[in-house]
């Protein structure tokens, strides 16, 4: 068995740290709660809870030397070749009862024995990691008992606190302990799990990881991802990460087991990071490097430690159960004892499963081999499953957004015709004729939104355009201003159209390009700062005629140019500064001048802070104005 | 007459029902037309209001983030949970009535989570003053006799 190292070259290329970098951003936040941990052996509970506040804390600690002292009573009685199932149903029921409420207890929901509870370790007021690993026992008698109790109180103190935290005198302690010589196995393993969390104190203690394990490293990261999601703020010496990322990278390249798990990456054509597959490991798992290296690179990409999660079973109310029974009667059988699979989160473009292999006692290579083609398929349907959820999901938010628009018109032309019945009699002459206006208007702006709908909905049908003659001042910008006043007003912002009366008169569909401009004219209302002036001015081109309005507010985002225009979709940083909107604006107006045969875009101006200039251009073909002399 | 602050971005669409609350000095309306100056205004040392109407779909500008306030589809959720808890720094009475208003319909999960709250009553726009008046007195009255 060739237990050598990859280089570390070999290793580096492995590693792609923007995609890590997204990683973090794509984690959904409803997921922070449920975390799925390192295995230290096959009877732990691979969940883990991360509750930084929580309260209930109580946990039954463990004391004895024989591991399956800890096994559930029908797991301990039951076939070795049986328990990884039975223990598997242990786990999940007790998921359930935390997920339903019933059992919130967060040491309680792990077995009595291998509690893998995780919690900031804070140390010198600063959060190093988490701790993980059990609220042990020490269980050997080569152990004094007054350094048992020693230890077991700083455990506690590290697992089981409030706080969460652990002073700087015992974190010494523990490191003095981790040197000194230990003569039993049992107590040894325990010392190596301890060091999990030793190791994460001695990078506080003097700022170098010395990993000298794989566990380690893997859990360092996941808990960088796990703080990040918490809402704390990690910083990092990015090049010691890197560094350490590297030295798992060539613990993984002869597999050494190590009781983790990997996250294995998948890379689609195009080189877009799409879909992850992660495979946990119980026993130690050898892979051949001279035989097998070379095809495993081929096929994955080595990116990270596993995610979670079964919420998203939950979420989508899909029975993965059965899929994965399959896949684990099919798949792994032959060479494996146990094994289970869950989904891992998280969007339509990154999804996973997270595979659990008890006692598989081949080269990692034969995993593979084994499992590709129901991978393949698994995440195919997973894919299926995801695409369908969030299209139901976005299209929820869509009619969300359009019953908001549709009905904030509704509601005032209600209101409007209310109070007028109510009120008729009491009202001035001219506060009734004013009243009415404010009535007609509203209807106005509704026959231009439904006319935006009749636009989304039969968008595949040629539009058909009414073309005639136009003047642009007269026709358009008037009609728009005296409708969107009233809103520019509100937030203090002056409409400036100077040199439009200019503009030359034209051949189109009066009703279109009045919408094309009144939804890039509402949209400058609602994105700019108040107090600042919306210019609409036109340039002439030698291939037409440039309608720009600009204004000053929050910009679009860079990388959105294009998206911009897509159906229902608004700016990332929109709602921020109105909530309200369908996204459907700028692909109608869009739709609308492509229709002219012009074009819309729009162009970054001015940046002072906050402060961020955008100008739409809106070209009307020189041959429109050709027609007018046709027509 | 009680007191109204009304926070809502399209303060132009609910002139009508301003003024009708307004109308011969029925009710006193204080607009607040966005969440800075909601902000503002409740964490004033006093802030004289009886009773809240507040729109449920609000630009969430820098006091919430995007995703807690669902793409501000949920900042009127938000802001309602830190009146009720008193976080925030605001000055307000945390069970002060409170009517929220969406055009989100026939949401029963939003509603249910807007009604957890006690003092508070959710209507789905467009709103009939009926509606308003008989929601503004209900609180008024249940707060009056607790």
């Amino acid at each position: 068995m060739g237990n050598e190292y990859k280089s570390i070259d070999q290793c580096k290329t492995l590693v792609d740290f923007d995609q890590i970098k997204r990683l973090s951003d794509i984690l959904s936040p409803d997921v922070i709660k449920i975390n799925v941990a390192g295995f230290t052996s096959f009877i732990n509970s691979p969940i883990a809870i991360i509750e930084p506040n929580s309260k209930d804390s109580s946990v039954e600690l463990y004391e004895a030397e024989n591991i399956e002292d800890f096994l559930p009573e029908d797991c301990r009685k039951a076939r070795k070749v049986d328990r990884g199932n039975l223990c598997q149903k242990h786990r999940e029921a007790e998921f359930e009862e935390f997920v339903s409420g019933k059992n919130r207890n967060p040491a309680r929901i792990c077995y009595k024995g291998g509690i893998h509870l995780r919690k900031p370790i804070i140390v010198g007021g600063k959060i190093v990691g988490l701790a993980l690993g059990g609220g042990y026992k020490v269980a050997s008698n080569n152990v004094s008992a007054e350094e048992k109790d020693k230890l077991e109180k700083i455990m506690s103190s590290i697992l089981l606190d409030n706080k969460h935290s652990i002073n700087e005198r015992d974190a010494i302690y523990l490191l003095d302990r981790k040197n000194s010589q230990i003569e039993s196995q049992s107590v040894k393993n325990e010392y190596t799990k301890f060091c999990g969390v030793v190791e994460q104190i001695e990078r506080l203690s003097d700022g170098v990881f010395h990993s000298k394990r794989l566990a380690t490293e893997g859990n360092f990261i996941s808990d960088l991802f796990d703080l990040t999601r918490l809402g704390y703020t990690v910083s990092i010496n990015e090049d010691k990460f890197k560094e350490m990322l590297v030295s798992a990278l060539k613990k993984i390249s002869y597999f050494c087991g190590y009781n983790k798990s990997l996250l294995l990456t998948r890379e689609e054509k195009g080189g877009v990071f799409k879909s992850m597959v992660t495979v946990g490991f119980s026993e130690e798992v050898l892979l051949q490097p001279d035989e097998n290296w070379e095809e495993f690179v081929k096929w994955n990409k080595i990116i990270f430690i596993e995610k979670n999660m079964k919420s998203l079973s939950l979420k989508i109310n899909f029975d993965f159960r059965k899929l994965f029974e399959r896949i684990k009667a099919l798949t792994f059988a032959p060479s494996a004892n146990c094994c289970f699979a869950y989904p891992i989160s998280i969007t339509p473009d990154y999804y996973g499963i997270f595979i659990f292999v008890n006692e598989f006692n081949e080269p990692l290579y034969s995993l593979f081999k084994y499992a590709k083609p129901f991978i393949d398929r698994l995440m195919e349907h997973l894919s299926t499953i995801l695409k369908r959820y969030y299209a139901e999901k976005s299209s929820k938010i869509y009619f969300d957004r359009l019953s908001h628009e549709v009905l904030a018109p509704l509601g005032a032309i209600r209101n409007w015709a209310e109070f007028l019945k109510k009120r008729f009699n009491d009202l001035p002459e001219e506060s009734k004729n004013k009243k009415l206006d404010d009535l007609l208007k509203e209807c106005d702006r509704l026959v231009l939104l439904t006319d935006d709908f009749k636009i989304v909905t039969g968008k595949k049908e040629k539009i058909e355009l009414q073309k005639n003659k136009i003047r642009f001042y007269s026709d358009i910008v008037f009609p728009i201003i005296y409708l969107l006043r009233p809103e520019a007003d509100l937030k203090r912002i002056f409409i400036r159209y100077g040199d439009v009366y200019d503009f030359p008169e034209l051949y189109v569909d009066l009703d279109r390009v009045k919408q094309i401009i009144y939804n890039i004219v509402l949209n400058a209302i609602k994105y700019s700062y108040g107090n600042t002036t919306i210019d609409v001015f036109f340039e002439s081109k030698p291939e037409g005629y440039v309608v720009c309005i600009r204004n000053i507010g929050i910009g679009i985002p860079e990388g959105e140019d294009e998206i911009i225009f897509e159906s229902g979709v608004r700016g990332s940083n929109a709602s921020e500064i109105d909530a309200r909107g369908s996204g459907q604006g700028l692909t109608i107006s869009k739709e609308l001048i492509e229709a002219h045969g012009g074009k819309i875009w729009f162009e970054r101006g001015k940046t002072a802070s906050d402060y961020k200039e955008i100008i739409f251009k809106v070209l009307f073909p020189v041959a429109l104005k050709e027609d007018v002399k046709n027509g | 007459m009680a007191k109204i602050l009304l926070i809502d971005d399209d303060i132009e669409r609910l002139s009508p029902l301003i003024q009708e609350l307004q109308f011969d000095g029925i009710h006193k309306v204080t607009l607040v037309p966005d969440i800075d100056r909601a902000f503002e205004y409740l964490q004033t040392p006093t802030p004289e209001i009886d009773i809240i109407i507040l729109d449920l779909i609000l630009a969430y500008s820098n006091k919430y983030s995007k995703t807690e306030t669902l793409d501000g589809r949920e900042t009127g959720y938000c802001l309602l949970k830190d009146i009720r808890s008193g976080a925030k720094g605001f000055k307000v009475n945390p069970n002060i009535p409170v009517i929220v208003l969406t055009n989100i319909r026939k949401d029963e999960s939003l509603k249910e989570k807007i009604t957890e709250f006690e003092n508070v009553i959710f209507l789905e726009k467009p709103v009939t003053f009926d509606q308003i008046y008989e929601s503004i007195n209900r609180l008024l009255d249940s707060s009056s006799e607790a």
